[in-house]
């Protein structure tokens, strides 16, 4: 085995340890891979279409019933859909929303961070300019006022939906690439006085990819979590594109059109959504928090010491 | 003095890089407000030129300007303190803006020192009591949930549940009618009352993040030598609770007391708007159903202003709180 | 014939399962400068932390251990006195540590005067008396009281530090001062003051020392007797003149050799091999797998710890009979 494949499955032997030592850990991975599979499962045409909008009260949160197994056992929803499919539909979209702006906003916080690091003089001094500012804004904020003032057509685009989310969210990952690419260009110059100059700047790359690797792996799914917080609440405020697949419409119609405050008609439209959004949180936190253990480097050493 | 004068100067050219970067992110994109106005009135049947009038007057340039020159012309605006008038409530903004500060400001600040309080003792106390293992499992638990949920879910939950069916707390609006506004006892136990369930809901999502964060840090400095020599001197466990590991603990934290600020900040979008209470954040989530871009801008502004000062203001307390930055900075 | 002032009796430590020091007697004479010398992680400190009771929670004792401190009218094993009775009467008061990682042992957001104030609020100590004391004390260790008492940590240097820690440790007149590591981390010029001042304070106030060292030329200087200490053991035990003159263990040998002497011209030699890994220690006697005279009992039993001659002290098969 080559010396890289080998180290690949040293890392991969110790993220699996990890995994294995915590049931909760074992659950999260479990809901996420639930949630992707069901994705796919709608992308792939495996569940029947939406039934078209009936609207009405005689339609609208209607109770559990049996037919049409299983899609009506949590009711109608508030266009008279089921509300089991309704749901499962939003996944694909929110996971497809969560993940490119994850990319987006960790692909652009590395890549800058990295070519402020390392290029340094002017460039960094501009870089880091545009890293405090975007600092300032929370993304939230200006994701709001975008989310208004952007047309229709754009605002169902996946992708625009992704960039707004992401708009000023990979500053803080860009400070601290940015700082870990100084700190390592600085003993590189040492190592490169020695060896001949040449291709410098790839070592410099793969060098704090691999040490960073955990720490943006983390970061990604941070940024899903925030995704997912801003694309549902957004909509929670009625600024978003009022489609039943969004589960923050959900829970705002079920509230104000469902009379949730007052009668146990809409409960169920109310705390499916509600559960649907907050396990998937709870499973990315999760997650993150086990790559952020293994960036730590005293549980690495104490892990790997358990091998010899 | 120096140091402070020059973390003064980076703050204020922040805030206004900020701002105008933001406005121009604003001009520049498909769906310029003042062109939506525009259409608006002219759809209300109002002639061209009135409707270009109307829409400079209340959003401070013309729908027909270069896009550098609304966003200057904004920018004016903004340093001068005209922030345009509102198209709904038909007053400035500026008038709107002042009336909601101070509610922010105390929903805010209470809930940050709550959070910070309450998040810094059970921090330390994960830490402390790390051998009592159900304990620490429970809480840790307890905390990974709130953390997870979102506060506007939540905010949503207790207005539902613990306010409107339960009728367990107030969940609407900052007080309650039959107490008249102004410096008088009724009138801040009211305001405390009506404030108690929203504030539950800020503080308890932003609780996990500074108990876990301390709770790292104090785990860290349990090891350090200073520690192990407090007890040899014979220290009283207090001490050494407060003074060495609190004390140390909280330090290096510091500077996240402006990213809650913020956070919280951004927050009472959501919670200021579920439980009706007023301030710049209800402000916002209203006058955006309404697209009073005027408004929205303007507490857009407001509220990177705020954000630029808390920054700022942890800033300069934490060179007279921490002994090593004084050192540096001399 | 001087009077014991500590006797360490079987003390053996554990982390985890993993025995770190084991069967360790000696005792310490009042008036005299004990040195533990050994590598890096050999046990010295932990035997130190036994002492003062600062061991870490996974560190365990065995119930047979004792540590005899010889105060009037009795001994008193200080590993069986309840924790709020040592911290009282014993902590600082009787036995005081000068720590190693002078670097790190004070409080970096507390001021010096804070940590004399503290201490002696720990002691009950009357504040006016223990301010004079910390300003004489300071003054004993030539630092400026007047502008070293108001410093934070990080303003003073290593050299600073280490005499403000020798300071406190003198605040409530302790009888027995462990100095762990006390010079390492200074430069040589300091080094140099540091032992004279110490040599000048033990005569002043009476006191008795333990001295911990992995430096053979500052115990060659100061200490009267001395304990070689290797995985956990005590290899070799008698007065500096026969350690230095005329060692026996081959470990002892070994250390000397590696040290060169002024004028001396030669490659220092090592010691082959390296620290043991305390998970694993061989069978017999623990230095076995580095030693030049290595023989097969070696390999087997570890050797008894048997007097070589008067108040000389060696465990090792070369001397001991079979």
């Amino acid at each position: 085995m080559s010396e890289k494949s080998r180290n690949l499955a040293k890392q991969l032997k110790l993220v699996f340890k990890i995994f294995s030592r915590s049931p909760t850990l074992l659950f999260s991975l479990a809901v996420l891979l639930v949630y992707i599979i069901a994705a796919l499962v709608v992308v792939l045409g495996f569940v029947p279409p939406l039934p078209p909008y009936k609207g009405g009260w005689e339609y609208m949160y209607q109770p559990p019933s049996l037919r049409d197994f299983p899609w009506y056992i949590l009711g109608t929803e508030y266009t008279g859909r089921p509300l089991l499919l309704t749901i499962i539909y939003g996944i694909p979209k929110t996971l497809a929303v969560a993940f490119l702006s994850a990319l987006i906003t960790v692909g652009v916080g590395t890549a800058i961070g990295l070519i402020a690091g390392y290029v340094g003089g002017l460039v960094d001094e501009l870089l880091s300019l545009a890293i405090n500012v975007a600092l300032t804004i929370p993304t939230y904020l200006l994701a709001l006022i975008l989310v208004v003032i952007l047309p229709p057509e754009l605002k169902t685009n996946v992708l625009v939906l992704a960039g707004v989310l992401s708009i000023t969210a990979w500053a803080s990952l860009a400070r601290a690439v940015r700082a870990q690419t100084i700190a390592l260009k600085r003993r590189e110059f040492i190592d490169v006085a020695k060896t001949i100059g040449y291709g410098s700047w790839k070592i410099m790359f793969d060098e704090v990819l691999r040490f960073m690797a955990p720490f943006i792996a983390m970061n990604l799914v941070l940024s899903c979590v925030g995704a997912i917080y801003g694309y549902t609440g957004l909509a929670f405020l009625g600024l978003m594109p009022m489609t039943p697949d969004n589960w923050g419409v959900q829970i705002y119609m079920a509230i104000r059109g469902g009379g949730a405050l007052y009668s146990d008609k809409a409960i169920l439209a109310l705390w499916s959504p509600i559960i649907t959004i907050v396990l998937l949180q709870y499973a990315l936190i999760n997650i993150a928090k086990a790559m952020e253990d293994i960036f730590n480097p005293a549980l690495r050493t104490y892990l790997q010491g358990e091998e010899m | 003095m120096n140091w402070a004068l020059r973390k003064a100067i980076f703050s204020l050219a922040a805030w206004f890089l900020a701002v105008s970067i933001s406005i121009l992110i604003i001009v520049l994109s498909p769906g310029d407000p003042a062109l939506i106005m525009l259409t608006g009135f002219l759809q209300q049947g109002i002639p061209y030129d009135q409707a270009v009038r109307m829409v400079q007057a209340y959003i401070g340039f013309s729908p027909a300007e270069p896009w550098w020159s609304k966003w200057l012309r904004y920018l004016l605006g903004v340093v001068t303190g005209n922030l345009g008038v509102s198209i709904t409530y038909r007053i400035p903004v500026a008038q709107l803006i002042a009336n909601a500060i101070p509610w922010s400001i105390f929903f805010v600040s209470y809930s940050l020192s709550l959070t910070v309080i309450l998040g810094v003792l059970i921090g330390i106390a994960l830490a402390y009591y790390r051998s009592n293992t159900i304990f620490v499992r429970s809480v840790t638990t307890m905390l990974t949930v709130f953390n997870s949920i979102p506060n506007w879910i939540l905010a949503a939950v207790f207005f539902v549940y613990i306010g409107a069916r339960w009728q367990l707390l107030p969940y609407m609006g900052p007080y309650s009618n039959d107490v008249t506004p102004g410096l008088n006892l009724q009138f801040i136990a009211s305001v405390l009352y009506h404030y108690t369930l929203p504030t539950m809901v800020m503080v308890l999502t932003s609780i996990p993040g500074w108990a876990f964060g301390i709770s790292a840090m104090a785990s860290a400095i349990l090891k350090e030598d200073f520690i192990t020599y407090a007890k040899a001197r014979g220290l009283p466990s207090s001490r050494i609770l407060w003074t060495y590991i609190t004390r140390n603990s909280i330090l290096p934290i510091y500077a996240n007391i402006a990213i809650t600020f913020t956070w919280l900040l951004v927050g009472t979008v959501w919670l200021e708007s579920q439980f009706l209470l007023p301030g710049l954040g209800s402000l916002l989530a209203t006058t955006s159903g309404a697209r009073d871009y005027p408004v929205m801008i303007g507490v857009y502004v407001i509220l990177i202003t705020a954000i630029v000062l808390g920054a700022l203001f942890t800033d300069l307390t934490y060179g007279f709180i921490d002994p090593r930055a004084r050192v540096g900075e001399t | 014939m001087s009077e014991i002032l500590l006797g360490v009796k079987n003390l053996n430590v554990s982390y985890f399962n993993t025995k770190v020091v084991s069967n360790i007697y000696f005792n310490i004479l009042k008036g005299e400068t004990y040195a533990l010398v050994g590598e890096s992680g050999c046990g010295k400190s932990t035997i130190a932390s036994s002492i003062m009771r600062t061991l870490p929670e996974i560190a365990h004792i065995d119930a047979d251990s004792q540590i005899l401190y010889y105060a009037s009218p009795h001994p008193v094993d200080l590993l069986k006195v309840p924790e709020y009775e040592f911290s009282n009467n014993f902590r600082w008061r009787e036995i005081a540590i000068v720590p190693q990682g002078a670097l790190n042992s004070l409080n970096p957001t507390i001021r010096i005067k804070d940590h004399f104030m503290e201490t002696a609020r720990a002691h009950n100590l009357d504040k006016k008396e223990a301010l004079e004391k910390a300003w004489k004390l300071l003054e004993a260790v030539k630092l400026d009281p007047h502008r070293v008492l108001s410093l934070y940590p990080i303003e003073m240097s290593g050299g600073m530090k280490q005499r403000v820690l020798i300071a406190l440790a003198l605040l409530l007149n302790p009888k027995l001062l462990i100095l762990d590591e006390p010079t390492t981390a200074l430069d040589v010029l300091t080094q140099r003051e540091i032992l004279i001042m110490l040599n000048e304070l033990k005569a002043k106030y009476g006191l008795t020392y333990m001295l911990i060292s992995h430096d053979i030329a500052l115990v060659a200087d100061i200490a009267d007797r001395v304990a070689i200490i290797y995985a956990g053991r005590i290899v070799e035990e008698s007065n500096v003149e026969n350690i230095f003159y005329n060692p026996k263990h081959p470990y002892t040998i070994g250390l000397l050799k590696a040290v060169l002497k002024l004028g001396e011209f030669r490659e220092p030699e090592t010691i082959p091999g390296s620290t043991p890994d305390y998970r694993k220690l061989p069978p017999g006697c623990k230095f076995h797998p580095r030693c030049p005279f290595a023989m097969d009992i070696c390999r087997r039993e570890e050797p008894p710890f048997i007097e070589v001659e008067k108040d000389h002290f060696v465990s090792c098969w070369l001397y001991a009979k079979r």
